[in-house]
């Protein structure tokens, strides 16, 4: 090797290390079957949970009964989460709660705690490793209508529950041609149609094509309709979510981008959330 | 209602290593059904017939009990409570991880008391506990698949918790996490309407096995006071003629 040549320098070897550990959850108690849910970290000195267990990945397990395992999931972190915080320290986190199951103490480089909660996810994670997901030929079929109709519905209860006068346009439905069949809406009011949708973090081209289809109802129903407002406002993965690789990242950002610039090139606006309470927010605000 | 006989899977038995009533995980042959997934006890026949009776009263009550199942084991019987449903997500609430007084202990003994007394059935759990003497709901008697409770282990109901102190621990949860008003008052209106006839129902349909007239006799002695006795659980409004 040359010796004057020197390898570059990764600033990770000199970023400081941060303890945390990773957290199993046994579906069903006593079988032994556990899956990497989150990790409890001491990132930088402050005791947090991470939940790591994606959302599709719950619903492809246990369907229906996904957000009853989320539940019980954001509980158990929940507990974790205040042992660390009574204490400051990871050290005695060492027994289950609620069928949570705590791993080795370990202690990782990081220069932020994406990198930490990644370092976790590549290190214990069958389930995070998504790129293996992108190497497949990704099938164009339509999204599973239950992925939508589970965001659609939490957006609504959320909504309702801060302006119940709103129930009578969630769900309605209207005609895109003249004497065509009615088409339901996530949101129709006098003043504005909305869509909800979901931007997959496994199937982006389908989500796209889904999202196409229903800016399409969005400008049909306002013009035939008459109103003033067309919104889709769509479930978005976060920008920081640990468990997504910089090539899923750049494909999500690249698919908003895209449903942004259709939509307003229909006349309507993308309204991209990160959760259905943001989703309830806008909404309300729309409608107003 | 009916009930039901089962035989346990030889070989499906495994320790669960929880609570003091040595449960064991095992898998249930049912007449005229499928396999199924269970919880279980093997005891003193006290214990066996308590579980059952109370099984049988609190479902009769609307209380979310598992189903269950008696099980005959070699001139014993044994008690089964299966699971709802495969696959069964239910966690105990109990947090027996750290030392009792520990900070950590403290602090996740709350959220799970909080939690317990935020579900929709537990003033009517509360209302039953005090109906049966069950001074033994713990954390580790609730079962929650994070949307439905259960309500479990009835061993030491009936007189049979003699040894413990008297309390009705949900109760207590509730005054120790600010939810004793709207506990206290919900409870009270669940004992208006508690159906009197299940006590003598659920000593009727275990009558082949043994004799309970007595556990039912008991528990309608209660119900006609229950009133004053979960009253008695919460702390007195302070008035001016209040003692200081």
């Amino acid at each position: 090797m040359n010796p004057t040549m020197r390898p570059p320098i990764d600033g990770i070897a000199d970023a400081p290390l941060h303890p945390w550990r990773p957290l199993f959850w046994e579906p069903v108690s006593g079988t032994g079957e556990r899956l990497l849910v989150g990790v409890v970290h001491g990132y930088d000195g402050h005791c947090g949970t991470v939940r790591m267990l994606r959302d599709e990945t719950l619903d492809c397990l246990f369907g229906k009964r996904s957000q009853g395992a989320r539940n019980l999931i954001e509980h158990g972190l929940a507990l974790f989460r205040a042992a660390a915080d009574a204490d400051t320290s990871l050290q005695v986190l060492s027994s289950a709660l609620m069928g949570i199951y705590p791993g080795e103490l370990r202690a990782t480089a990081a220069r932020s705690l994406h990198e930490l909660l990644r370092t976790a996810a590549l290190m214990h994670s069958s389930l995070a490793n998504l790129d293996k997901l992108d190497e497949l030929e990704e099938v164009d079929a339509p999204l599973p209508e239950e992925v939508n109709r589970r965001f659609s519905t939490e957006v609504k209860e959320i909504a309702l529950s801060m302006r119940p006068d709103l129930l009578n346009y969630f769900g309605t439905s209207t005609e895109l041609v003249e004497s065509g069949q009615r088409v339901k809406f996530g949101f129709c009011s006098p003043h504005v149609v909305a869509h909800f949708s979901v931007l997959y973090p496994v199937r982006p081209s389908a989500s796209l094509r889904d999202a196409r289809a229903r800016l399409f109802e969005l400008q049909q129903a306002r013009k035939l309709a008459n109103i003033q407002l067309g919104a889709l406002i769509g479930a978005v993965a976060r920008d920081d979510d640990a468990t997504l690789s910089d090539r899923q990242r750049g494909q999500l950002r690249e698919a908003r981008r895209e449903i942004a610039s259709e939509a307003t090139a229909a006349g309507l606006t993308y309204y991209p959330v990160t959760t259905a309470q943001q989703g309830a927010e806008r909404i309300i605000e729309l409608a107003a | 209602m009916t009930l039901k006989w089962a035989t346990v899977v030889p070989g499906s038995e495994t320790a669960v290593c929880i609570g003091t009533t040595g449960a064991i995980r095992c898998v249930l042959s049912i007449p005229g059904e499928s396999l199924t997934g269970a919880i279980l006890k093997r005891g003193a026949i006290e214990h066996v017939l308590a579980e059952a009776f109370c099984a049988l009263l609190l479902r009769g009550w609307g209380l979310p009990v598992p189903r269950f199942f008696l099980v005959q084991e070699s001139g014993s019987v044994s008690f089964a409570s299966t699971d709802a449903g495969y696959p069964n997500l239910s966690q105990r609430l109990g947090v027996d991880a750290f030392p009792a007084g520990s900070p950590q202990h403290t602090q996740v003994v709350e959220l799970a008391a909080r939690l317990a007394c935020s579900f929709p059935t537990a003033a009517l759990a509360a209302t039953a506990d005090e109906a049966i003497q069950n001074r033994d709901r713990n954390l580790q008697n609730i079962l929650w698949d994070g949307s439905d409770e259960l309500w479990i282990d009835h061993a030491f109901a009936l007189g049979n918790g003699a040894h413990l102190p008297d309390a009705n621990k949900l109760c207590d949860m509730a005054i120790v996490t600010g939810q004793a008003n709207a506990l206290e008052t919900t409870a009270i209106a669940q004992w208006t309407a508690l159906d009197r006839t299940k006590p003598s129902s659920a000593a009727e349909l275990l009558e082949p096995v043994a004799d309970l007239s007595a556990n039912a006799a008991f528990v309608t002695a209660r119900l006609s006071q229950l009133g004053m006795l979960l009253l008695a659980r919460f702390p007195s409004p302070r008035d001016l003629l209040s003692h200081p």
